[in-house]
């Protein structure tokens, strides 16, 4: 019996260890196949390399506040899947009377506000069309917070005529302790030789810190691209917490090959 | 009067028939070079060379291009083609093609396009039967119809996604309609219009149609000044997203005044 049992028991061993083995060369074989399928060239230099710079500008109006942002990003890529960024950010804001500051809450109302941003950080592209932005930073000005940012930009259906993006940003401010979050799904709606359209909706949503509840606001948004300049455009409108808004925004691309 | 001269006669007769098959000699030998002239260099910077048979010429403005020709541009070449039918064609950089054939009855142009990017202007006259262009890349057919479109032919290559393939023909379409078929598959095309692009990776179908700039296909370069400004990744299309919140103004908590209730829509 002894022996049947340890004979039984060195067979499953060796099965054990043949399955094992098998598994062990073919699941990471698959893996790394998909690996090198997706992402060809991943621990490669980019060749050429490419700056892009972006310069942007907006304004967000509301019943309770506005502000103003304006600034520009550079992104230096490192391999064909990760680049570093920096931004550099520059907000005025403008408050209804009545309201605290938000940037230090418990200081009280001031009508304008004025302060920058400046963050670093990385672009991890995940997949063809599809990038995270991991972004830390610092505020000088009105406000001294230390915020930290994730962003996600994602598009689907490229081989499409009508591809979809998606796209998330979320801030925390280390002062205030809100976490803010937008939301954005537009679709192209018409592609020429000089025009992108795009339509869809968007929203945000703010929680934490000095708020007592979650709050947000959403709407339609509009979006137009022109390829010859690199020049877009959006605007959105809506309602929320904030009731009735309106933003608009512009961004400049310059691309640079070296 | 003059009397008949049978010698001076049978002199004449003799240079007139030599005449003759002079020309009946020189007259093929003429409409066969006419034939063979597909068009003209109109502009022609770096590196830019023509391989006709076993000579090979420099690609100089003026220089006539013949059917069988074969253009080869270097690193830093660039050349562009006023055909007979005042139809163009732009090579960039690194490029190499051959003209197949350029007939103006009927209008037909075939281009074999073995390495680099081709940027093409098919002349299509209003009125007139729509002409026969065709883009022949190793892997790749690109038909059109009255149209001006870019095609660049990558070999050795890789690109997310795309596995072992490493050769891939790139269509962009600016004007009208391009149909681009696999080279071993003629009829399994799909129709690019303008402001998309579509790709053949390897010996596969041609992927859907996208937007210019989006789907990650070669673009042609040559003459954007090396920004490929208009036809540039444009992904994603909002490269900085709008701060969500750039300040997070909400009702104040303690401190200051008090401002009115806010109480979000039901």
């Amino acid at each position: 019996m002894a022996p049947k049992l340890t004979s039984r028991l060195v067979a499953g061993l060796i099965a054990t260890v043949v399955i094992g083995v098998i598994l062990a060369a073919v699941r990471p074989a698959a893996a790394e196949d998909f690996f090198d399928s997706t992402y060809p060239g991943y621990f490669s230099l980019q060749d050429p390399g490419r700056l892009d710079i972006v310069g942007f500008s907006g304004g967000y109006a509301s019943d309770k506040y506005a502000t103003i942002q304006e600034g520009f990003q550079l992104e230096q890529s490192v391999t064909p899947y990760i680049s570093a960024v920096g931004r550099m950010t520059g907000y005025q804001l403008f408050e209804g009377q009545g309201f605290d500051n938000p940037l230090a809450p418990g200081t009280g109302h001031q009508a304008r506000l004025n302060f920058g941003r400046v963050q670093g950080g990385a672009d991890f592209t995940i997949y063809p069309g599809t990038h995270v932005y991991v972004l830390g930073g610092k505020d000088f000005g009105d406000s001294n917070a230390t915020d930290i940012e994730g962003d996600i930009s994602s598009w689907l259906f490229l081989h499409s005529e009508h591809p979809v993006n998606l796209s998330t940003s979320t801030i925390y401010d280390y002062e205030n302790h809100v976490t803010s979050m937008s939301v954005d799904l537009q679709a192209i709606v018409a592609s020429t030789e000089n025009w992108i359209f795009l339509a869809g909706g968007g929203g945000a949503f703010y929680l934490g810190g000095f708020l007592p509840s979650a709050e947000g606001e959403g709407g339609p948004d509009l979006g137009v691209y022109y390829r010859p300049w690199q020049v877009g455009f959006s605007a959105q409108a809506g309602y929320g917490s904030a009731h009735q808004y309106g933003q608009l925004s512009v961004y400049k691309q310059l691309s640079f090959f070296e | 009067m003059r009397a008949c001269n049978p010698g001076r006669f049978a002199r004449l007769h003799l240079v007139i028939m030599l005449a003759l098959m002079l020309a009946a000699a020189c007259a093929p030998r003429a409409a066969f070079a006419q034939a063979a002239v597909a068009g003209s260099i109109t502009t022609s910077s770096g590196q830019v060379s023509i391989q006709r048979g076993a000579a090979t010429i420099g690609g100089a403005v003026g220089v006539a291009v013949e059917v069988g020709d074969r253009i080869i541009t270097g690193p830093n070449g660039h050349v562009i083609v006023r055909l007979s039918d005042q139809s163009t064609l732009e090579l960039g950089a690194s490029s190499n093609i051959v003209v197949d054939q350029q007939t103006s009855s009927p209008v037909a142009t075939r281009i074999n396009l073995f390495r680099g990017e081709l940027r093409s202007f098919v002349n299509h006259t209003l009125g007139a039967a729509a002409p026969n262009f065709q883009i022949h890349t190793p892997n790749a057919v690109a038909a059109a119809r009255g149209t001006r479109f870019d095609t660049v032919y990558s070999s050795g290559v890789a690109r997310p996604t795309f596995g072992d393939c490493h050769n891939f023909t790139d269509v962009a379409v600016q004007d009208g309609v391009v149909n681009l078929a696999n080279a071993g598959n003629p009829g399994g095309g799909v129709n690019v219009r303008a402001g998309y692009e579509a790709t053949v990776p390897c010996f596969l179908s041609p992927t859907g149609a996208g937007p210019l700039g989006m789907t990650g296909a070669s673009s042609f370069t040559a003459s954007s000044g090396g920004g490929n400004s208009s036809l540039g990744v444009i992904s994603p299309v909002v490269p900085v997203p709008p701060p969500a919140c750039p300040i997070c103004v909400g009702p104040a908590t303690g401190g200051g005044p008090k401002p009115p209730p806010v109480v979000p829509p039901g």
